[in-house]
């Protein structure tokens, strides 16, 4: 439980601020309007990961799937960054 | 924490599998937050009536006549700056007069010692009567209502917000793998309550009905309090990703204002600063809560008015103005608003209940102790399964009951505790409130030992029930033995927070007595969980 819980926690978090982070430099809305989007929707990602993480079977295949979408996640963010540096 | 004999043979269905992991965890987050979370919900709970507390606790000691003259704020103010040694580098914030509360309360940072510049200094808040400027009492002496406030979003500890934060954040988690285990029922058994079944099914459908029902009050909780709490972890992923670093910019994206300019050291009469203070006070549908000076009496003296709009929904504006010239500087009202500010102001209306009567906050309470009695019976469902199951070790198993009885049931003797000091220690005692932090503290910390020492749990729990209706009752005399008069003529003024907050005690008095009476006529084979089993 207590790996399982670190994963959840820790994973759940990188992924939030990971993909808070994509959708702020996505969403074509107000600043305001992105920082409160960013807020809850990063809370609620930050939940929905740990209730993912927490589903399997153990740590080890809770770690791994933490691991892939996290690095999903980071590659979009570069991509998006190195995009908007582009323009 | 071995979790594994249960589920030693992975089911063939995956989503029963899923759903079992999902359950495991559930039970076991679910415990280990428990004490803590009982904690932020029952303060939660008691904060609901802050307002009503702290006039019940302050205002029969210091009663103030409102049909007198009142003392123009101009003279309070700068009397108190003449009384003290105040720091004009720092801001100097006035609290108004509300329904609830007649007082001002005057905010003074004092200057710092020789060497300490660095480091915050010390702060007077001072309770002061509107029609004779006189200082009635330092503010924190009557700690209750701080002190229960504080223990839902901090427990009073260093770091304990960003501890409620992450205990938040559990419960968040609880809520959602709650709905995923309890989905195929969520509608079929949504008023289902089996009174008919064994105790094990009365509780988990009582934590079953207690938790769908309350699921979107839970839910705004949850969120709302991670808003609050962890919302740093967010803006620190913000400035360093965002803002390259620049905090200050972030803030002003957030719609927060911040004015910091140094002092010209050229004086100025404020008289026009407490002209714009009175006019903003004249306003219809415009309750001005707080005013804060910066640097007061310089020619570069700024006023910044906070009130609430009580004709919008959740709507709180501010004003700054240049004192000099009396310039608007900046505004922040139903027109002109900032998306996020204004919805962290949304979800702090819907956090506190305060957008309508007391009704709601009442409804609020209800639904509050329900959360509450939901978390004991959860509680209570891990320590049957786990006790028979035989997979935990009885020294946890212990630890949990010890904790659910004496931690649960420990903080609500206390709080009767501590309302019943706040109500009997002198107004002028010096360190008035340690001494009510220290009763709270040692209650609790005594009802979680006997919890461990005592054998007979359901009696142990019958006594602390027993003895929160005594202390409320010696509490409710306390009032009327020391401020009969008073309360009469301050009923008779409109202050019904007094007479509420004796109400919801005696309220308390009849529930603790009912379910003592029902403690009492329980079936032996319906003992607690809390009782160990032999």
């Amino acid at each position: 439980m207590w790996p399982k819980s670190l994963t959840a926690f820790f994973g759940g978090l990188l992924l939030s601020v990971s993909m808070m982070l994509s959708l702020y430099l996505l969403l074509p809305i107000a600043i305001d309007i992105k920082l409160l989007v960013g807020l809850l929707a990063g809370f609620s990602i930050w939940v929905a990961a740990m209730v993912y993480y927490y589903s399997f079977n153990s740590a080890k295949t809770s770690a791994l799937a933490c691991g892939k979408f996290l690095l999903l996640s980071v590659a979009v963010n570069f991509l998006l960054y190195w995009y908007q540096s582009l323009l | 924490m071995n979790t594994q004999p249960m589920y030693a043979t992975t089911s063939r269905n995956p989503r029963s599998q899923w759903v079992k992991n999902l359950t495991e965890s559930h039970s076991w987050i679910g415990v280990i937050i428990s004490p803590l979370l009982f904690v932020i919900f029952w303060a939660g709970a008691v904060t609901l009536f802050y307002e009503e507390v702290k006039q019940w606790a302050i205002v029969p000691q210091f009663p103030v006549a409102i049909e007198q003259t009142k003392m123009p704020l101009q003279q309070i103010v700068e009397d108190k700056l003449a009384q003290h040694d105040f720091d004009y580098e720092e801001h100097l914030m006035v609290q108004m007069p509300s329904e609830h509360d007649p007082y001002y309360k005057v905010f003074l940072d004092l200057v710092r010692e020789e060497g300490m510049e660095d480091e915050h200094g010390e702060v007077v808040s001072l309770l002061i009567d509107p029609n004779t400027g006189a200082s009635v009492a330092n503010r924190d002496d009557f700690f209750l209502g701080d002190f229960i406030y504080r223990l839902h979003y901090d427990l009073n500890l260093p770091g304990g917000t960003y501890l409620i934060g992450i205990i938040s954040l559990f419960f968040f988690f609880a809520l959602v793998s709650g709905v995923f285990i309890h989905a195929k029922k969520l509608f079929k058994h949504f008023f289902l309550y089996r009174n008919d079944k064994n105790r094990r099914d009365q509780l988990l459908d009582l934590h079953n009905v207690v938790g769908v029902m309350t699921l979107p009050f839970t839910l705004m909780y949850a969120l709302s309090g991670l808003v609050f709490n962890l919302a740093i972890v967010y803006q620190i992923a913000f400035v360093v990703f965002i803002y390259q670093g620049d905090q200050d910019t972030l803030f002003k994206d957030a719609g927060f204002t911040l004015f910091d300019e140094p002092r010209i050291e050229q004086s100025i009469d404020m008289s026009n600063a407490y002209t714009i203070i009175e006019q903003a006070r004249q306003q219809p549908d415009f309750y001005l809560r707080n005013v804060i000076f910066y640097n007061y009496g310089d020619e570069s003296a700024i006023i910044q008015l906070r009130g609430n709009d009580l004709a919008n929904f959740s709507q709180k504006d501010e004003f700054f103005y240049r004192v000099n010239t009396g310039e608007l500087l900046n505004k922040t009202d139903i027109e002109n608003y900032n998306v996020f500010r204004k919805g962290r102001e949304i979800i702090a209306t819907l956090h506190f209940g305060d957008f309508a009567g007391v009704d709601v906050r009442i409804l609020y309470f209800i639904l509050s102790v329900a959360i509450c009695a939901m978390i004991v019976i959860g509680n209570m469902l891990w320590l049957d399964k786990r006790t028979l199951q035989q997979n935990v070790s009885p020294r946890n198993i212990s630890i949990v009951r010890g904790l659910t009885l004496g931690g649960c049931g420990g903080l609500i003797v206390a709080t009767t505790v501590a309302f019943f000091v706040e109500r009997v220690l002198p107004a002028g005692m010096q360190a008035r409130a340690d001494y009510l932090i220290a009763s709270f503290i040692l209650t609790l910390a005594m009802a979680i030992v006997l919890s461990y020492s005592i054998s007979n749990k359901r009696r142990y729990l019958t006594q602390m029930i027993m003895l929160s209706c005594l202390v409320l009752t010696a509490t409710i005399a306390a009032d009327w033995y020391l401020f009969a008069s008073e309360i009469i003529q301050l009923t008779r003024q409109g202050f019904y927070g007094i007479v509420g907050v004796e109400i919801g005690m005696l309220l308390m008095i009849i529930s603790g007595l009912y379910i003592v009476r029902k403690l009492s006529h329980l079936p032996s084979q319906q003992s607690l969980s809390l009782q160990p089993v032999s």
